[in-house]
């Protein structure tokens, strides 16, 4: 039984039925192998919605807070403020503490005041509550200082470490998934599938119709693969999108790095879903009701 | 009456809620609990009680909980007034519990106050404790919540109080201010949560009718609207501004226990505003915007009301400011014309009952695919078509004095194209033109449906699974009117202000509304038997007597006695040689505090 936060599959999710703060025991984060048992990170009970591994932690994004497992230190940090709640996305950048994260409120970084609390400045006030609903957050590779944040109003890209903010023409729908790959930037919207662009600014639509909203994006030997409202789709996002597994909403997909046929999929609800062979065959793992957030295993240098 | 006398009365009837509770075997929860301490419960009693509230059925280390507001509140109410009486068993229990198990704030306004009270008192107490569920120290967890409840404070004092004049939620929002008032370490926060009592008590006081709340409400229970007297507020109605019989049930509700236990007294001249019906008048209020997060464009209005507190019925309306068709709190109530009658039988209001997944996804994070059956899987009555509460997003309304005009716009592909108007059961109604008239013996009333509507019956039961025969929840007439242009003319008076309920009722029929613009044009014109003209575009201008009605201008509070410029803080209750006034000393120039949470 492997719960190490750096080696361990994590996966965010309900193993009751429900979730919030009318339960007893709530749902929290679970380290473990899909073949093995899944043990609870800590005791933090947050309802997750995004994870994040980097250098010095992992970081959990969640309905009520945003928490990290620092490396070496097995505890659980809190790093919301009383500015920051709902956190849906979030993202690594250089500092301390280093995060931007997306909410229904906006997007914010954070610094560290006195009492070594973080404290979050949002960077979205001047725009509409849809264009400041933050699904999905991407730091562009190219620019530290520019974000793409998939709004409900389409993207948003933030420049200058959030100073200003300019609409895509990726516009008028919801975007809920962001992710970089082959020098491009993709976005999976609610509504027309996925879409790519070079500059964040300006988006195409790749590949064939996808059926219902996209939740998450990633890349398994050569082939992208989305987490859709309606099951797996994967494809080369020039010819269609061949679909995969049961039919639900999945919420996340997560690849192994170091057996890109393994994938684990979390759906809400429908729970968490195993495939060793590249999506043809899948098994549906035991306990967990909702999830919408998976990671794989941290890649060994 | 001074002071002295109204902390007196208010200290009797505390001791009157306090000893039912106990007789009543009432005290045995976390809240309650308060009523049961003066007896000398013993060692076992009270670790259940913490246990029953805190691990409930669990049987694990406090580490493996997760805890809300409504268990970090009480147990920390508790554990600050009866410390000395605690056994070191039970002050070891709330500890563990709140230190250790896993704590998180909810998504409502009284979520944030109550958890963000508990956790401050908890930091204050346990300085070098380690909090498990924040890594943070006792003193940046203790920061973290000053900012907020002051910040709050700030906002309500300068836009109006968020989740405003709830029935079902003022009792959480004074719950925790007094335990603050009563316990916090910080002199300065203390002094700013007193001036915010002031506020909460004022809205309470300045529409209080006979032991009802009337008015608009944020948040009006599920299924209740059509209830005299509501929600979990009707102890602190009672303990603060009495007048009305005792009920051992109502009057004991838990969440108000450790309000009614604690020192905190209003000020006296409130319980005579909250009885003074010597003349009628109008109270106004603004309300902070609704929080909205998505499926707008536009962030929501403040938010305004307009009460009619007569002698013998209130009539209050809202413009609730919201920006679109998916945006609106599920649980808004918008209008009704109330008076003093049993439950059910002194209510009159109207609502179309919009559905939507999107209205629930407007201010919740879960994804819209699913929101709406996971939402209705807990409650159902929310996408109901009988529903009479919910303030849907093609009403608009117009009110002067004891007329109002309600409109509707609904698009005809909605699900339900209907509105429903509810009217009590227990009186004799009768028809002239198109009006519908009730004789309530000190006034009267006349309704007008615009449309044409079926009288059909409403009967709801709190736990119906087959058959409902008198509905405990709701029971009465239901008028549907069947269109999408739907609307409603009410008209109540003062029955000495006419000649005889035949005068009103042939006078109210003469003047039929003008409905030559309507619904082409969207407006609708309607004279008062008191010689106003109510003038209506859906969506557009309000006029009265051929003013426009200037929404924007409404102060905070607007009331006789009262002086509250918007934006200021600075508010003054007068009554007789009597006067209250408050100043936060806000600085005009600080930021506000962002608005995170639901109301």
């Amino acid at each position: 039984m492997n719960t190490d936060a750096c080696s361990a599959w994590l996966v965010g999710g309900t193993l009751a039925a429900t979730s919030g703060i009318h339960v007893i025991q709530g749902p929290g984060l679970y380290g473990g192998a899909p073949d093995g048992a899944w043990t609870r990170i800590g005791h933090n009970q947050a309802t997750a919605f995004r994870l994040l591994r980097d250098k010095r932690r992992v970081v959990l994004s969640a309905n009520h807070g945003l928490y990290a497992w620092e490396r070496g230190d097995e505890r659980w940090l809190q790093l919301h403020d009383e500015t920051l709640t709902e956190i849906l996305a979030v993202a690594s950048t250089s500092g301390d503490p280093g995060l931007i994260a997306g909410c229904p409120y906006g997007v914010a970084t954070a610094t560290r005041d006195a009492l070594g609390a973080a404290r979050w400045t949002f960077h979205s006030d001047a725009l509409g509550p849809d264009e400041r609903y933050t699904n999905a957050l991407l730091v562009d590779p190219n620019d530290e200082s520019r974000w793409l944040a998939g709004s409900e109003a389409g993207v948003v890209v933030y420049s200058d470490s959030g100073a200003h903010a300019a609409r895509s023409d990726l516009w008028d729908v919801p975007v809920r998934a962001l992710y970089y790959t082959c020098d491009r930037f993709w976005a999976g919207a609610e509504r027309g599938g996925l879409f790519s662009s070079e500059d964040g600014l300006h988006w195409e639509r790749m590949g064939g119709k996808i059926e219902g909203a996209v939740y998450d994006i990633n890349e398994a030997d050569n082939r992208l693969v989305a987490a859709t409202g309606h099951g797996i789709v994967a494809g080369d996002a020039e010819g269609p999108w061949q679909r995969l597994g049961p039919r639900m909403l999945f919420a996340t997909l997560a690849v192994d790095g170091r057996d890109p046929q393994r994938w684990l999929a979390g759906a809400s609800p429908g729970g968490l879903w195993n495939t060793e062979d590249g999506g043809q065959t899948w098994n549906q793992l035991d306990g967990f009701k909702h999830v919408r957030a998976v990671l794989p295993p941290e890649e060994k240098a | 009456m001074d002071q002295q006398t109204y902390n007196a009365e208010v200290d009797a009837r505390a001791q009157q809620i306090l000893d039912a509770a106990h007789a009543e075997g009432r005290d045995r929860g976390l809240w309650a609990a308060h009523a049961l301490m003066p007896h000398g419960p013993s060692e076992e009693d009270i670790v259940e009680i913490i246990r029953g509230g805190l691990w409930r059925q669990a049987e694990c280390p406090a580490r493996d909980l997760l805890g809300g507001p409504f268990e970090i509140l009480p147990c920390m109410l508790l554990l600050c007034r009866w410390e000395e009486q605690l056994p070191d068993s039970a002050v070891a229990l709330i500890r563990d519990f709140m230190t250790e198990a896993h704590l998180e704030r909810g998504n409502t306004e009284n979520h944030w106050l109550m958890a963000y009270t508990g956790m401050l008192l908890a930091a204050e107490r346990w300085q070098d404790a380690e909090f498990a569920w924040s890594g943070l120290s006792a003193a940046a967890i203790a920061a973290e919540a000053k900012r907020w409840i002051g910040g709050i404070i700030e906002r309500t004092a300068l836009q109006g109080h968020h989740e405003y004049d709830s029935t079902g939620y003022h009792i959480e929002h004074m719950t925790a201010y007094i335990g603050l008032y009563e316990h916090v370490q910080d002199d300065a926060l203390r002094a700013q949560v007193d001036q915010m009592l002031t506020l909460l008590v004022a809205d309470m006081a300045l529409e209080y009718f006979n032991g009802a709340w009337a008015g608009g409400h944020s948040r009006e229970g599920y299924r209740q609207n059509t209830w005299t007297r509501l929600g979990g507020i009707q102890p602190l109605q009672y303990l603060y501004f009495g007048g009305i019989d005792f009920d051992p049930v109502s009057h004991t509700q838990g969440f108000a226990i450790p309000s009614v236990v604690a020192g905190y007294r209003p000020p006296a001249l409130f319980a005579d505003m909250a009885w003074d019906r010597s003349a009628a008048h109008v109270v106004k209020k603004t309300k902070a915007p609704r929080t909205i997060y998505r499926h707008a464009r536009e962030t929501a209005r403040p938010v305004r009301k307009y009460t009619y507190m007569s002698r013998h019925f209130a009539l209050g309306s809202t413009q609730v400011g919201l920006p679109g068709t998916q945006a609106g709190p599920i649980d808004l109530v918008s209008w009704d014309l109330t008076w003093s009658g049993p439950n059910h039988q002194a209510t009159i209001v109207c609502n179309h009952p919009y559905r939507s997944p999107d209205r629930f996804s407007a201010f919740l994070n879960g994804f819209p695919q699913h929101i709406g059956r996971a939402i209705s899987t807990d409650k159902p009555y929310l996408q109901w078509p009988d529903r009479l509460f919910g303030a849907s997003p093609y009403e608009r309304m117009l009110q002067h004095e004891g007329c109002v005009v309600v409109l509707y716009d609904i698009p005809a592909t909605d699900d339900h194209p209907f509105v429903n108007v509810f009217l009590p059961n227990g009186h004799a109604w009768s028809e002239r033109e198109g009006w519908l008239f009730a004789d309530l013996g000190t006034f009267y009333v006349g309704l007008r449906p615009i449309g044409t509507y079926e009288w059909m019956t409403i009967r709801e039961a709190n736990n119906a699974n087959i058959l409902v025969r008198e509905g405990d929840l709701i029971d009465g007439w239901l008028l549907r009117i069947h269109s999408v242009r739907a609307g409603l003319v009410l008209e109540a008076i003062e029955a000495d202000e006419v000649e005889s309920f035949d005068a009103f009722c042939a006078a109210r029929s003469a003047l039929q509304p003008d409905l030559s613009q309507w619904p082409f044009n969207k407006n609708v014109q309607v004279q008062t038997t008191t010689g106003h003209v109510l003038d209506i575009a859906h969506g557009g201008a309000h006029r009265i007597d051929g003013e426009v009605v200037d929404y924007d201008a409404y102060p905070l509070y607007e009331a006789p006695g009262v002086e509250a410029a918007l934006g200021t803080g600075k508010i003054r209750f007068a009554r007789g040689d009597d006067a209250v006034e408050v100043d936060f000393d806000i600085d005009p120039n600080k930021a506000l505090l962002p608005m995170r949470v639901i109301g």
